[in-house]
């Protein structure tokens, strides 16, 4: 640990408690200076009895926030965080091509970032009447590209490069807003090489599968979300509505929509559009409803997790979280008539214990437009929760800590131009990580549970669970490789969050993220990226460590779809904080390593790059960067 | 959560505003959250990074409460103003890694972010810091 490491550690708590002091030093002082203790002081700082009575305010405040939040918080980000992204000149890169109009480039950077746990929750009744899907059977006219605008260079700045044919299709969002609000449009442009790009055009999907999504962007506060995957001869795009989490990665998924008012419980569909020829589409739309043992009175949040793409077909991973939704428990009387419901109040305490819970809701004159306010305390017994179900459930949240029944994962199978067929999965917790091999499918369970870090809660996530099919339909748990899947074998504590690719002969499983991060482990000795790599059969039986040969520091490690040629990707940080700052090299070093340890290629991003933006067609690799510079890797 | 927050704004009034907000979030939906610690911090992270956008708040509020008969250790003022010198980003997760010790899984989950991206914003942090203290 550097000097300055072991000087924030030492004094950050001494500053925070001087501060404090100080605060209640200066306080008291002016207290006995003012000589007035009737009169209340304009303090920022409010004394916490004094506070006790604006905590309805505060309720107010919160609830505007959970409205606004949302759009003001990504506003507020898109707004703070511009950054200037010049192409890098790197000698070590094989082979470069820019376009023209982009170099150097000023993008934005695509923020998915949302800084308030309170933003998700932001659905009202009107803002989903809003969003209420429009069907259009009119395809609207492919709206011009013009390379040169701004927008044209968000789109390069946020593409997806899938393998495509013999060549390489980048894709991405175009916002248009010209009378009326912004929207989103995909285009793509197909190259055969990855370095020159044809003329971008507009793919027209089904006007049903986006005439969910179309609505003002900036209602939504975030890019209307969609995974798009490729096998070369199949292009599939799948989108959610209501625009649930695809990627439910962050602290904010635990959060979203557990306190949606019970209008928000509009049925999540899934629309999947496949297309061979980039033209035409077949449109697939699914209603993805709970399971049947989710018990009617809890609210569900239904997040299509992931799109596997293989050459039988399609698999998208899902995942169910229960949670209680007073909104469906309180009478039917107060359903109808109450415009807001809420099932705590902590004015005088807490109201919620083993018996029951306090419940408030408001309903509106309609004549006077004026809101009362009730309050009714209820058993659980009233709500029609048994002892079963508040416990199994884990409805106070906290106590019994993530029961398993609240969660339950499933997929959605399609064949190529078939319907495709729901089946339940055998894994307790959310879902999970698919790939496709010769042999059918591997699915290693998510380890990590939204929001909720695994080290705070080890009896949580337990060790890996790993589940085949041989079709997709009919799924088996099998044991994970190793007992200590989700562990490091180093003293560093490191969890050891795995990730899976399908490789040429079977499966590969590397970490990908290090649990504990601490200086000490950063670098060393004894941690070396043939710790964390298995390669395994093509049904999951059978492991052994793979042995590659590269005695150098690793921060993180990634796998990628490389078009089954078993590739590791390492971001690759040689820092040391013994040297002069000066000479730290802060790019991300990427290396792409092959499963026999060869480096193949080296790039290097001024940020965490985005691996949306790497694609592998047989034995070449293409890369788009942020700022639209293209890249080809011929691989041995 | 007192001390996080003033750390992370450089004031310990602004700091009990901005917990109290952040527990009467929690307040609002005690009842459905998995995890009121985690979403407790993430309110104060959250709170505190408003705060920093808004700077001038902070400095007027500063500028309203000189120091009155309190001794000011010189190296925790150094410290201090360091760290007033970083980024909204960098701030936060100095504090959270150096003083709440958070690893940087947790550290991302709070800011919405890759761990990668934490160790970027420490290290462009420690960079600057090195150059204000050393």
């Amino acid at each position: 640990m550097s000097s300055i490491e072991e000087r924030l550690r030492d004094e950050l708590g001494e500053l925070a408690s001087w501060l404090i002091d100080k605060r209640a030093e200066s306080s008291s002082v002016e207290q006995v200076d003012s000589g007035d203790d009737s009169m209340p002081r304009l303090d920022l700082g409010a004394d916490p009895a004094r506070k006790g009575g604006h905590r309805r305010l505060f309720r107010v405040a919160a609830a505007l926030l959970l409205i606004v939040g949302a759009v003001s918080a990504s506003r507020l980000l898109s707004e703070d965080a511009p950054s200037v992204v010049t192409a890098p000149a790197d000698p070590a890169d094989p082979a470069t091509r820019t376009p023209a109009a982009s170099v150097p480039t000023t993008s934005v950077s695509p923020t998915t970032t949302v800084d308030d746990p309170r933003t998700d929750d932001s659905y009202t009744e009107s803002s989903l009447e809003d969003l209420a899907p429009e069907v259009n059977p009119e395809v609207p006219p492919s709206e011009a590209f013009d390379e040169t605008s701004t927008e044209a260079e968000k789109w390069r700045s946020t593409p997806w490069l899938v393998p495509w044919g013999d060549g390489f299709l980048q894709i991405g969002y175009l916002n248009t807003s010209e009378e009326g609000p912004t929207r989103q449009n995909l285009f793509a442009q197909t190259s055969d090489d990855g370095l020159d790009w044809g003329q971008p055009f507009q793919l027209n999907l089904p006007r049903e599968h986006f005439g969910a999504f179309e609505t003002d962007i900036e209602l939504q506060a975030t890019a209307y979300p969609s995974i798009i995957r490729s096998n070369g001869e199949h292009l599939v795009v799948v989108s959610q509505w209501p625009s649930n989490s695809l990627y439910s990665e962050g602290s904010q998924a635990v959060f979203h929509q557990q306190n949606a008012p019970a209008s928000a419980h509009i049925e999540q569909r899934v629309f999947v559009s496949v297309t061979e020829d980039l033209d035409s589409w077949k449109l697939y739309e699914y209603p993805l409803p709970p399971p049947d043992h989710i018990h009617e009175f809890l609210g569900t949040n239904v997040v299509a997790q992931d799109l596997v793409v293989s050459n039988e077909g399609w698999i998208i991973p899902i995942s169910t979280l229960a949670y209680m939704d007073i909104g469906l428990l309180v009478p039917t009387e107060i359903q109808e008539s109450a415009r807001e419901i809420k099932w705590i109040d902590y004015e005088d305490g807490e109201y919620i214990d083993n018996d029951g819970l306090l419940v408030e809701w408001s309903t509106a004159d309609a004549n006077s437009e004026s809101v009362e306010t009730h309050r009714r305390y209820f058993t659980w017994q009233e709500l029609g929760i048994t002892e079963d179900i508040y416990l199994g459930y884990g409805l106070m949240g906290n106590r019994p800590y993530h029961p398993e029944r609240r969660y339950s994962s499933s997929v959605l199978v399609g064949r190529w131009g078939e319907e495709a067929i729901r089946a339940e999965l055998p894994l307790q917790g959310s879902c999970c990580d698919i790939v496709a091999t010769d042999g059918g499918y591997i699915g290693i369970l998510n380890p990590r549970h939204p929001g909720h870090a695994p080290g705070s809660f080890p009896g949580l996530y337990g060790w890996g669970s790993m589940i085949f099919s041989p079709d997709g339909l009919l799924w088996q748990s099998v044991n994970a490789p190793v007992d200590g899947l989700f562990r490091g074998p180093d003293d560093c504590d490191i969890l050891w969050v795995p990730s899976i690719l399908a490789v040429e002969d079977g499966l590969v499983m590397s970490g990908s993220e290090s649990w504990q991060y601490r200086s000490s482990c950063v670098c060393s000795s004894e941690r070396f990226l043939s710790d964390l790599v298995l390669v395994g059969d093509d049904r999951g039986l059978n492991w052994e460590p793979q042995n590659i040969s590269d005695n150098s520091c690793h921060e993180t490690y990634h796998t990628v779809d490389s078009a089954g040629k078993g590739v590791l990707i390492d971001i690759y940080v040689p820092l040391d904080y013994s040297e002069d700052p000066e000479t730290w090299d802060e790019r991300y070093h990427s290396t792409v390593v092959s499963i026999d340890g060869k480096n193949w290629f080296t790039f290097y991003e001024e940020t965490d790059p985005d691996w949306a933006g790497v694609a592998f067609n047989g034995n070449v690799a293409v890369r788009v960067d942020n700022a639209g510079n293209y890249y080809r890797y011929e691989l041995p | 959560m007192l001390r996080l927050a003033t750390l992370l704004v450089g004031s310990a009034e602004v700091g009990e505003e901005i917990v109290q907000d952040a527990f009467a979030s929690v307040v609002e939906r005690w009842g459905s959250l998995d995890n009121p610690g985690g979403y407790l911090r993430t309110c104060v992270v959250n709170g505190s990074r408003m705060v920093l956008r808004r700077r001038d708040v902070e400095q007027r509020v500063a500028q309203e409460r000189p120091l009155m008969a309190v001794e000011q250790p010189m190296a925790l003022l150094e410290l201090r103003d360091a760290l007033g010198r970083l980024g909204e980003r960098q701030r936060v997760v100095v504090v959270l890694r150096y003083f709440a010790d958070l690893p940087d899984v947790e550290i991302a989950e709070v800011l919405g972010c890759r761990p990668s991206t934490v160790r970027s914003l420490v290290r462009r942090a420690l960079r600057v810091l090195r150059k204000e203290l050393e």
